[in-house]
């Protein structure tokens, strides 16, 4: 049998035996919650820092957290063009805790999202990084977990945001200079 | 409600997600603004915008999630949610703004957080990993 299969049912088939874990899941599976509570920390990361160094890093560090989301989401989609993976509620007995999304299991675009916001916000502050990593492994249990996705499609989708990310930080050149100018403008029309 | 690239739907969970989203980003903003003593975008004393901050965050979360048969639902995609939260944010930015220049006219001086007891609660640890 598929090990990636092996590994869905392992924690799938606990659905039902604890109704708190089941809440908590819930909570935790949808589309808002963990969206919200990653894109406040973002927001409020944009306007923390004691210094202007450390301001205008931390506002790097947004700008390119929401490069890295669009990259991500320009390749997922590419992706999706050629490849077509069913959901694991499309295929085996599920205890589905969630709606059934309709497009492609793999890779998770919502994990992959927040991989690249984790990874561009670690690499400048630690603190929200690391908080961001938490929501992150968070959400990606809570999608196997809840029957909405396998295990390889979350592995699958924070391999493509970390890449996303961290591409542009280490290339550099025009995505520095691309940062740097939108800080600028931030600054002209009072939103830093 | 929408164009072909966007669909906001039908029924309240659009206004609703704006709504949280607006009241949880001011929050959001007067807790940093606490933290960081940013003057400009203050509303009151620190400590105070520090608690009203994380209250008015907890309850927008509270009160939206209360709506339990629109969020398990399909509802929002990606590219609606991030509309709608980047304008709910930028409306925050600009209120609290303004309202923090219509209290700075009346009162000018803030004490800032203290550092006995909030304050160093609140410290966050900044140890810088790499620059980018």
């Amino acid at each position: 049998m598929n090990p990636d299969i092996i590994l869905f049912h392992w924690l799938n088939d606990w659905v039902g035996r604890f109704p708190i874990v089941d809440w908590l899941a819930r909570m935790i599976v949808n589309d808002y919650f963990v969206f919200a509570l990653a894109a406040l920390l973002l927001g409020g990361l944009w306007f923390s820092g004691d210094t202007p160094e450390e301001r205008r890093r931390n506002q790097q560090a947004v700008l390119f957290a929401l490069l890295g989301m669009l990259f991500t989401n320009a390749l997922i989609k590419d992706l999706q063009l050629v490849f077509f993976r069913p959901r694991p509620f499309a295929t085996e007995p599920v205890n589905l805790l969630f709606y059934r999304p309709s497009v492609s299991s793999f890779p998770s675009v919502p994990v992959a999202t927040l991989s690249a916001w984790a990874t561009a916000v670690r690499l400048s502050n630690r603190t929200v990084g690391n908080w961001l990593i938490i929501l992150t492994i968070l959400f990606a249990l809570s999608r196997w977990y809840a029957g909405v996705h396998y295990p390889s499609d979350l592995v699958g989708g924070a391999v493509i945001g970390v890449f996303c990310a961290y591409a542009p930080i280490r290339i550099g050149g025009v995505f520095h200079k691309l940062a740097a100018g939108a800080i600028r403008i931030a600054e002209r029309i009072s939103l830093v | 409600m929408g164009t072909d690239l966007v669909n906001f739907g039908e029924g309240t969970l659009p206004y609703n997600y704006f709504y949280f989203c607006f009241f949880a980003s001011i929050g959001v903003l007067q807790m940093v603004a606490a933290r960081y003593a940013r003057g400009n975008l203050l509303w009151f004393s620190p400590t105070y915008s520090f608690v009203l901050g994380g209250l008015a965050t907890l309850g927008a979360f509270v009160w939206f999630f209360s709506f339990k048969e629109d969020i398990f639902i399909p509802g929002l995609a990606g590219g609606e949610l991030a509309i709608e939260f980047g304008g709910a944010f930028l409306l925050a930015v600009l209120a609290t703004r303004v309202i923090s220049a219509v209290r700075a006219r009346f009162q000018p001086n803030l004490r800032p957080l203290p550092q006995t007891y909030l304050g160093k609660i609140l410290a966050v640890e900044r140890d810088q990993a790499t620059d980018l």
